[in-house]
């Protein structure tokens, strides 16, 4: 019995260490700890920037993997990738289901993180864990003085990884119809700036302005402070969520043009925030109005007119 | 033997001003909604085609004619005023394509053996229905019997060429020969000049006069044709969307274009597919047709001549038109497309077809009496 108690302790130590490692890689990650998390728990840095950026300087064993290696055809930039697609890039990076990843922007602007969380919640929808994001990306890097590689990438094993899509953040066209439509219930939360949302302008390939029925809208670069457009802070967070009436028990559809700004805003809400019920749609108002099913917000006839005459869209 | 002036009419009467002013709120009224469901830039070409019809009906101005009175009457006024609208239009289409090279494209074609035949061809049958692609469509529009029979057969024509399109070219053609900036320019405008002299020099006593409606004509024409190429972002066309029409009309009892290289092109296919509202060149047709219905019927009521021609003289005007619309778009283009917008916009294929067109002209003005289109001489 002492026997069974002594391996039973000593399983469960060696089961706590790793965990306990992987619980420090949270959503966000700090450059010191990300220098930290180097020499342990060792993560896979995805750099999301385009190759020339990367080539100029990098997170030392970065991998490049472009954002448009995420994202859909150019009538449809939202629309998730194949299944097919995504394993062959996920294995080309050499990344398995319990590989840890970091993703890595440039850190301009709150735009620029919405890429960040696009492909965090495409890694996080295919199964891979533990995530997180560098917070303030490359920008912060190189401001906390860290060592930057240049020159090509690090060899890599491919994975033997195969990916299938799980359905706890995804919300695919007939998900959202089934909530317009009533047969389902959750909050559609529409991340864009006021003027798409009241259908004043519109994202070039949607085939008209407007946003989704029943959906409300929280502009995605809430989430950031004023003075610090491209850090995360998650205290902000926490309290903008509950100031704006984002409870724990929601359900909640993140959704914009074509799923990047509504990233940031599924970032903040599920990762950030803790909210269990977050779900993305990815192809958003460009697949959705592309699809001929019914919008909100859609300007009349005259106004219309008035809009494609005055250039609003 | 009967000839074209026999022909019987009723009573036209011009209509009150209560009945012109509700049709220009009317022609308004179709305007704002092409703008409202296709958009303001296609009811704004609605607009320059309506413009169109007006001015070469208005003006009673139009290709076939001139050319006809100087192969029979050596009077070049008509030749030189198109010559002259030709050089303004080149003056502001040079500058601005060369500025706009992405945005506006000229019409440029390559030239080849068909499309000298075709244009020869084009040339000979626009005299045997007295109308090339706009003077069709302006008969047609102002309940001329003739241009009305001619005009669906001109689409299916036209229809049928683009769909042979790909064999003709490739019986052997040039690359694309373009005249640009400054200097294309000045090459253009010599060579307006040096025609206009030509046809000068060989006219007959007298014939020469410049009446103030070509001038309107020449100015108006212009204008519309450089605000065309600004709107629609190429220049005036007309021979494309009458084809197009038939090829929705195919597509619509279920035929299928897959194995035309031209129809089945993305840009062309996408355009049969899309709305009839949103094709320039269709626009500016039924805005020609239009123009020139409002015309005439401003002027004299809806009254159409029902021409007594002879059996044979109608068949002469179905296969000419079917002709017509075939061979122009061998030619690439008509009058329009390629003569005037052609050389405006620097295509050296416009210079050609000119040639081959008036060479044919000369011939189809000699097969007339033997069609029974006119008394022979």
């Amino acid at each position: 019995m002492l026997m069974t108690l002594r391996a039973a302790c000593v399983a469960a130590a060696t089961a706590i260490v790793p965990a306990m490692a992987q619980a420090e890689l949270g959503p966000l990650v700090e450059p010191s700890d990300l220098r930290a998390a180097m020499t342990t728990t060792k993560p896979t840095v995805l750099d999301i920037r385009s190759e020339d950026a990367y080539n100029e300087g990098h997170v030392p064993g970065a991998l490049n993997a472009p954002y448009g290696l995420f994202r859909g055809p150019s009538d449809n930039p939202g629309q998730l990738v194949s299944v097919e697609h995504m394993t062959q890039v996920l294995r080309g990076l050499g990344i398995k289901a319990d590989t840890p990843v970091v993703v890595v922007h440039q850190g301009t602007d709150q735009t620029d993180f919405g890429g960040a969380a696009r492909v965090y919640w495409t890694l996080k929808t295919s199964g891979v864990r533990p995530l997180a994001i560098l917070n303030g990306g490359m920008n912060a890097w190189t401001a906390a003085d860290q060592e930057v590689a240049t020159g090509p990438a690090p060899e890599v094993t491919p994975s033997e990884i195969t990916v299938s899509y799980s359905d706890k953040w995804l919300a695919t066209r007939q998900d959202v119809k089934a909530i317009v439509d009533g047969e389902d219930t959750a909050q559609l939360v529409d991340a864009r700036p006021e003027a798409f949302y009241e259908g004043r302008t519109k994202h070039g390939a949607a085939a008209q302005p407007g946003t989704l029925p029943q959906s409300r809208y929280f502009t995605h670069d809430r989430w950031f402070g004023g003075d610090e457009p491209a850090r995360i802070n998650p205290e902000l967070i926490r309290q903008l969520a509950s100031e704006n009436g984002f409870g724990q028990d929601d359900s909640l559809v993140s959704f914009c043009n074509t799923g990047h700004w509504a990233a940031t805003n599924w970032f903040a809400l599920s990762e950030v925030a803790g909210i269990e019920t977050v779900r993305l749609y990815p192809e958003s108002v460009v697949g959705w109005s592309n699809a001929g099913y019914d919008m909100a917000n859609v300007p009349g006839l005259f106004e219309n007119l008035y809009n494609k005459i005055f250039g609003r869209y | 033997m009967s000839t074209a002036s026999d022909i019987t009419t009723s009573e036209p009467t011009a209509p009150g001003v209560m009945s012109r002013a509700s049709m220009l709120v009317c022609v308004a009224a179709i305007v704002l909604v092409v703008a409202l469901f296709a958009g303001p830039r296609y009811g704004l070409l609605l607009l320059i085609g309506l413009g169109f019809g007006l001015a070469l009906e208005g003006f009673r101005f139009g290709f076939t004619g001139p050319w006809r009175r100087m192969i029979l009457a050596r009077d070049p006024s008509g030749l030189i005023a198109q010559l002259v609208c030709i050089g303004i239009v080149a003056m502001a289409a040079f500058p601005l394509l060369a500025a706009n090279g992405a945005e506006l494209k000229g019409a440029h074609a390559p030239i080849g053996m068909a499309m000298i035949g075709g244009a020869f061809v084009f040339g000979a049958c626009m005299q045997l229905v007295l109308g090339c692609g706009s003077g069709t469509l302006i008969n047609a529009g102002s309940g001329n019997a003739v241009g009305a029979v001619a005009l669906p057969f001109f689409a299916i024509g036209s229809f049928a060429g683009a769909y042979h399109l790909s064999w003709w070219t490739s019986l052997g053609s040039l690359p694309m020969m373009t005249l640009s900036g400054t200097d294309g320019l000045m090459v253009t405008l010599a060579g307006l000049v040096a025609l206009a002299g030509l046809a000068f020099l060989l006219r007959a006593k007298g014939t020469f006069h410049m009446p103030a409606r070509y001038v309107g004509a020449i100015v108006v024409l212009a204008g519309l044709a450089i605000l065309h190429l600004v709107v629609a972002g190429q220049p005036w066309g007309v021979v494309y969307g009458l084809g197009l029409w038939v090829a929705k009309g195919v597509v619509a009892v279920g035929g299928d274009l897959s194995g035309s290289t031209f129809w089945a092109a993305p840009a062309n296919a996408a355009q049969v597919e899309a709305s009839l509202l949103t094709d320039i060149t269709s626009l500016t047709d039924l805005g020609l047709i239009g123009g020139a219905a409002l015309v005439a019927w401003w002027r004299a009521g809806l009254a159409s001549p029902a021409g007594k021609l002879p059996a044979r003289a109608w068949l002469a005007v179905i296969v000419a038109g079917l002709v017509l619309g075939y061979s122009s778009r061998l030619a690439f283009g008509c009058n329009i497309g390629a003569f005037f917008s052609g050389i405006g916009t620097g295509s050296a294929h416009g210079w050609v077809w000119f040639v081959a067109a008036f060479a044919g002209s000369w011939a189809g003005i000699r097969l007339r009496p033997y069609l029974g289109l006119e008394a022979r001489r």
